[in-house]
């Protein structure tokens, strides 16, 4: 099966550091489909079939955290799997984005292998219930 | 009132960590004379949080194309960066450390979109002289990296800053001496 991802942020360069990523990572890949910020994101998961997000938290316009929360709100979005990669280090964002059920945070700066592993153990666990 | 310990040694391993951690660049400490081309980028980004404020980062425009080969681990990457795309999000990293060094995990800030501008390397590193902390390192290239912060509502309630002043990173203008040396 070969899933189709999302990678939401606002640079450029990261976006293009997290395509590489997912393609070191040998995650089986179907289509991959950028956006700059939330709001993007959102227009994107409206049009095309999304089986992962993989998404910032400090951009312009809507950030990952109000990405999330609507996603949260929508009865399609609210089971895609979300893996926030972020410099940001709050432990109070960290736990209201676990709450509203992101399945992973990725620190910046990540290794390969961290990205690789947070990646897989999401997709296997695509599967099962929250 | 929020009072900072916080010194040019502080930034500058933040720096110097977060350039090796995500580009594998290695720096050592640099000096206000440390040789610089006459035009840099100059990368901005704000922050909010217990405090509010923006951090700088000047660089070279080359070094900024090899930071960007160094993120991608490519040397071609034209077409996945565009000029100023490395050097702010190394900046979005670096203020991500800080502010969690500064304001612990439980506080929660923000950061800007970096915003990246080509200007005279005077005029930039004019800019850093005005700062609350300032430092500047040298990768092994002899790229010269200056890094700064700067906090908001100096005439408000007093947030003292201890700069520790280092060294091995500042000296006294017009002492004669040069730079000191550890």
């Amino acid at each position: 099966m070969s899933y189709n991802i999302l990678i939401v942020d606002d640079s450029k360069i990261t976006r293009a550091v997290v395509r590489k990523n997912i393609a070191m990572a040998g995650l089986p890949c179907g289509e991959i489909f950028e956006a700059t910020n939330g709001r993007e994101a959102l227009e994107v998961l409206a049009a095309s079939w999304i089986d992962i997000v993989f998404a910032d938290i400090h951009m312009p316009e809507m950030n990952g955290v109000e990405l999330v929360e609507q996603m949260s709100k929508d009865n399609l979005l609210v089971s895609i799997p979300v893996v926030m990669i972020s410099s940001d280090r709050s432990e109070a964002r960290s736990a209201r984005l676990k709450e509203l059920g992101v399945r992973a945070y990725i620190k910046k700066p990540f290794r390969p292998e961290s990205f690789r592993d947070v990646a897989r153990d999401v997709l296997e666990r695509m599967g099962d219930p929250q | 009132m929020t009072v900072l310990q916080f010194s040019p040694d502080d930034l500058a391993q933040v720096v110097a960590q977060t350039l090796e951690e995500a580009a594998f660049v290695f720096t050592e400490p640099g000096t206000p004379t440390t040789a610089t081309p006459a035009s840099l980028l100059e990368c901005e980004l704000s922050f909010t949080g217990p405090m509010t404020g923006r951090l700088l980062l000047l660089v070279p425009e080359a070094f900024d194309r090899e930071l960007a080969g160094s993120l991608l681990g490519e040397e071609d990457v034209s077409t996945q960066a565009s000029a100023g795309d490395a050097v702010g999000e190394v900046l979005n990293i670096i203020g991500g450390i800080l502010l969690d060094q500064w304001f612990g995990p439980q506080a929660v800030c923000m950061l800007g979109a970096p915003s990246v501008r080509q200007l005279a390397a005077a005029e930039a590193q004019a800019h850093c002289a005005a700062a609350a902390c300032a430092v500047t390192l040298v990768t092994e290239e002899a790229h010269r990296v200056d890094a700064a912060v700067f906090f908001d509502g100096a005439a408000d309630a007093p947030r003292r800053i201890s700069t520790g002043i280092t060294p091995a990173l500042r000296h006294e203008v017009g002492d004669g001496q040069g730079p000191d040396r550890r």
